[in-house]
């Protein structure tokens, strides 16, 4: 028997980022040991502390597959690979580049991502490049940057005791973001004081001074009644505003009128006048206020518009450009952010440089020794649409799960059975690999080497624990499909592929695998003696002039509301011990024993009007579908109103959701739907 | 007889011990200190606050093979994998060395565990006094530091220039000889001077809490405290994990067409699942019910059981707590409310265990 190994790495669940040893005994992961390294100061999650559990899942794909018929059939890699490459060859010879699509995965490295999206527009040559990000945090890229000209969180997570004044909004950050939730409590602990935003009863909610308990999708009214507040109290910072911002006429002219009085906010949002007054001035009084965000804001049809009006109240208020404030996305995956970094976006290359900007196109396509695509590609639900119309032929999805994650999973079904081929690299037969004509099995994060960036912009090494137990490294399969195209790719490590990043890519100028050895950088860090970035903006933003933009918005009213047929308003969400689609958490002995099924959490005067009990079965419907799915009967939720998280494959949630898009980021609007709820009256399997 | 060991000698010594055991000790790992085995590239480290997982998985692994099984026609073949590798491990606080004669007394008695016991057995136990206490001990409270005067095969004590080694068993004796020119005789000066070097590591100590009156008091908690905790608890089971008393495991079998393999692995009370029964039931089903059975197994079950506190008061859980719970403050603020003192709150004092 071997001794054991201890190899720190990064978590591969959720943004956080917190880093944890992987104890290592005969060739297997046995188990995880803490680190005071990083945010996580010895503290992990319970997804985190059991991280290990599914790496050596009996489940792991062992070989490739090939579709024969109905049925996968075990094949070599050369036979799947040469499939692959000479399916992909000839679409795109008969329809074009563009008839291609590629979805890169947020669960994989920045090195895997950057070859994902360098393989696209290089060799396929397309930009119909997109990931996840489109499913959590598009408003954010997009908003943040027309806002303050970068989508980022501009501050970082040891700041948040640092804060007086927290305001939480659309984020279980406990569940959700567990490390960042512990910070948060612990602010709260040495006297800050929470605002908590969120039509559930949050745990944060219970520990906040003031819980602004807004009906679903009034954010944008919630939001500029507050700033109608600071306004008309002359809290505004006028000299912040006169100096660092732009258009605030507009924004004043907006928010002003009668339409976001305290009191006409009340009726929109359901929140008393006299609790928008005490947060209003809560927060901007505050020495350092901090907006906490998350997909409460951004997955609706004004996705885009919640994160502008976040933007503005940070501005009106002076709370961003130093310790201690600023507006915080909480993005949602283990490398959602570098994914986005990496470019793996239908408009951008690495480092947010546009694919329509002549100067950085030509410095890609400099280094690439290739001509690149200009017109800007779909995103993931139009990908889907245009597979489902036959404008796509062929899709590459590495490690997402569109089968589950999607809104309205019927439509995304049709759309993925269409294609005449679906590629799928993953390290399970996951439901959408199972409709793939190729799955290639790819490796966990214990199995490789590579870097991870979180949701303060940290990039952080993943090292690798264990050789790859069945598949393949993502970057090494990826590799060998561009070199079946006749171009070459051909790196020795991670390391050196993140060389090729840093040197295209101004925001990770100076970050190389050597300088992480000793602990992570946050970008912006453009030299190799930049110590990186800790909060964006101090000295000015990245827009014209250094200036932050106001927007003016208006309240608009999400895309279906309540009506006689379909009553209730349901959202959807997360559970801690599940990250997203379950592909990993849902193999986790310890985690899906927690939670082992889905769950609709309803009102208990909704629950004695239509007459339910305890974990007895309804059946919920929307316009889009129907599932059979057990309550939870809570007083978290308000009435009227179901939360249902979305983790499961038994009750697939997103075959309710409505997929009508943020007409800017393209985002779905999962929070927010009309439904309806009905008691089984067959309850004898409870 | 007492010894004493050159500070610069102790590492020659452990390299030597290599030759016929595996060796885990502190070691600096990227800048903390863990407990590991030593390899050729690895460094001991004898500078050390409390570690911050103490070496309990040196005894029970987080995940552990128990067998493997594989069938044959109609048969099963069942193959055991007990761990009887020699270990020698230095080091060890001694809250640690008694967390570990706790977890004796759990894996022992009328049903022996052989996987515990193998380890157990096998590993020769050199403890350090603790001179470094960290801000959340109180290790001194519970009678299980900062000195031990047991429950070692070597005991190890920092003085100003060398360490006092002393000897507990033979089992210590005989590892000591492999190397003997290494030590010297220590003469009785030395007493006084761990004495004082025990006493100024006690001084350090800043929070301590009564056990006894503790464990009275948490018969008589009203609901509302616990749910109130219950709040707070993030779940995740970090303070199980990370408390080298906690010995809960489960049990899962890993197969592919009936063959594959019996694995134990860590578990904790904090999880839901943990008491909950096939249809659904749970006796533990809130929060508060499971923070209320972590504090009484630790402070009331485990003295019924042994007549022991099931804490060592090495202070881990508050460091690793999500939920920022501080388990010496909360127990500290524990108010109690007694109604009366006839039958009746007997009655309630009974709802509450």
């Amino acid at each position: 028997m071997d001794g054991m190994k201890k190899v720190l790495t990064t978590c591969p669940y959720c943004g956080c980022g917190c880093r944890f040893y992987l104890d290592v005994m005969d060739r297997e992961v046995i188990g995880v040991t803490p680190t005071t390294y990083s945010i996580s100061k010895g503290r992990l999650c319970v997804k985190g502390w059991n991280a290990h559990e599914f790496i050596h899942s009996t489940d792991r794909m062992k070989k490739p597959l090939i579709k024969k018929g109905d049925e996968f059939v075990e094949s070599t890699w050369k036979e799947a690979l040469d499939f692959v490459a000479d399916r992909l060859k000839d679409i795109k010879e008969e329809y074009g580049s563009d008839s291609l699509a590629v979805l890169s995965s947020a669960k994989c490295t920045n090195e895997e991502n950057f070859l994902m999206m360098k393989f696209a527009r290089a060799v396929l040559g397309t930009n119909n490049i997109d990931h996840c990000a489109r499913l959590c945090h598009a408003p954010t890229v997009v908003g943040l940057t027309k806002a303050f000209g970068g989508g980022a969180m501009t501050n970082s997570i040891d700041e948040i005791t640092r804060a007086d004044v927290i305001l939480v909004i659309g984020s279980n950050t406990t569940e959700t973001y567990p490390l960042v939730g512990s910070e948060i409590i612990k602010a709260v602990e040495n006297g800050s004081k929470l605002i908590v935003v969120d039509p559930r009863i949050t745990p944060l909610a219970k520990l906040a001074n003031i819980h602004l308990r807004l009906r679903l999708g009034s954010d944008v009214a919630l939001l500029n009644g507050m700033m109608n507040i600071i306004i008309n109290e002359g809290l505004e910072k006028k000299e912040f505003i006169e100096e660092r911002t732009e258009c605030f006429e507009e924004l004043r002219k907006t928010v002003e009128i009668e339409k976001y009085t305290p009191e006409k906010v009340e009726e929109i949002s359901g929140v008393q006048a006299d609790d928008l007054n005490a947060a209003a001035r809560m927060y901007a009084k505050a020495e350092r206020g901090m907006i906490i965000y998350c997909l409460g804001i951004t997955q609706h049809v004004t996705g885009t518009d919640n994160v502008l009006s976040l933007a503005n109240l940070a501005l009106l208020t002076g709370n961003i450009g130093k310790e201690g404030t600023g507006v915080n996305p909480l993005r949602g995956q283990n490398n959602v952010q570098g994914a986005c970094d990496m470019g793996t976006l239908p408009d951008v290359y690495t480092g947010y440089q546009p694919v329509t900007d002549e100067e950085a196109r030509e410095k890609f396509e400099r280094a690439w020794k290739t001509p690149l695509p200009e017109n800007v590609g779909f995103t993931v639900l139009e990908m889907m649409d245009a597979a489902a119309d036959g404008r796509i032929r062929g899709m590459y999805i590495s490690g997402e799960n569109p089968m589950l994650s999607n809104p309205d999973i019927n439509h995304v079904r049709d759309a993925l059975e269409k294609l005449d081929l679906l590629v799928v690299q993953d390290i399970f037969l996951t439901e959408t690999a199972e409709l793939a004509d190729v799955v290639l099995p790819g490796c966990s994060y214990a199995e490789k080497n590579g870097t991870f960036t979180n949701t303060e912009r940290r990039v952080q090494l993943v090292r690798k624990a264990i050789e790859p137990i069945h598949g393949k490294e993502e970057w090494k399969i990826v590799c060998e499909v561009a070199n079946r195209f006749g171009y070459e790719m051909n790196y020795g490590s991670p390391k050196e592929i993140m060389e090729e990043i840093s040197s295209l890519t101004p925001i990770y100028g100076g970050i190389s695998h050597e300088r992480l050895e000793s602990g992570g950088l946050q970008w912006p860090c453009p030299t190799k003696d930049h110590p990186g970035t800790k909060y964006l903006y101090e000295n000015g933003f990245s827009r014209p002039e250094g200036k932050g933009k106001f927007h003016a918005i208006e309240y608009i009213s999400p895309d279906e509301m309540p009506d006689e047929e379909y009553s209730f308003l349901l959202t959807t969400g997360r559970v801690s011990v599940h990250c997203n689609t379950g592909t990993m958490t849902r193999r986790s002995g310890t985690l899906n024993r927690e939670v082992p099924k889905g769950f609709a959490e309803i009102n208990p005067a909704d629950a004695k009007e239509i007459g339910i009990l305890k974990d007895q079965k309804v059946k919920v419907s929307t316009r889009r579908g129907e599932i059979i799915i057990n309550v939870i009967i809570t007083d978290e939720v308000p009435e009227k109103t179901l939360f249902i998280p979305f983790h499961f494959s038994e009750e697939v949630t997103n075959v309710l959701t409505n997929p009508a898009l943020d007409p800017i980021s393209k985002i779905p609007e999962f929070k927010v739907c009309a439904a309806n709820i009905e008691r089984i009256d067959d309850v004898g399997d409870r | 007889m007492m010894w004493e060991i050159d500070k610069r000698d102790i590492l020659k010594w452990l390299k030597n011990l290599k030759r016929d055991f595996e060796v885990i000790a502190p070691v600096d790992v990227h800048e903390e200190v863990l407990f590991m085995p030593l390899s050729n590239d690895t460094e001991i480290t004898l500078d050390y606050t409390n570690t911050l997982e103490s070496p309990k998985e040196f005894f029970l692994p987080k995940t552990e093979e128990m067998f493997s099984f594989k069938k044959k026609g109609e048969d099963f073949k069942i193959t055991s994998k007990i761990d009887d590798k020699k270990r020698v491990l230095f080091g060890i606080r001694p809250c640690d060395v008694n967390a570990l004669t706790l977890l004796d007394e759990v894996f022992g008695g009328k049903y022996r565990d052989p996987y515990y016991f193998s380890r157990r057995e096998n590993t020769t136990i050199v403890a350090m006094t603790c001179t470094k206490p960290d801000i959340n001990c109180f290790c001194d409270s519970m009678g299980t530091g900062p000195s031990l005067s047991k429950d070692f095969d070597l005991l190890f004590t920092e003085l100003d220039e060398t360490y006092l080694v002393e000897v507990g068993t033979n089992k210590g004796e005989e590892i000591l000889k492999l190397k003997k020119d290494l030590f010297k005789e220590a003469d009785e000066t030395r007493r006084d001077e761990k004495k004082r070097k025990i006493e100024a590591a006690k001084k350090r100590i800043k929070r301590h809490i009564d056990p006894f009156e503790i464990s009275r008091k948490l018969k008589y908690v009203d609901d509302d405290v616990w749910r109130k905790l219950g709040e707070r608890c993030i779940g995740c089971g970090g303070c199980s994990h990370i408390c080298p008393t906690c010995h809960c495991f489960d049990v899962r079998d890993m197969s592919v067409d009936e063959s594959g393999k019996r694995l134990r692995y860590w578990d904790s009370c904090i999880f839901s699942g943990f008491t909950r029964m096939a249809d659904g039931v749970n006796p533990r089903e809130t929060k508060e019910s499971r923070m209320k059975q972590r504090y009484n197994c630790k402070f009331n079950y485990f003295f019924e059981r042994y007549e022991r506190f099931g804490c060592v008061g090495c202070g881990r859980c508050t460091n690793v707590c999500l939920g920022n719970i501080k388990m010496v403050e909360f127990l500290k603020e524990l108010k109690v409310v007694i109604l009366t003192e006839n039958g009746k709150d007997h009655k309630k004092d009974e709802r509450y265990i």
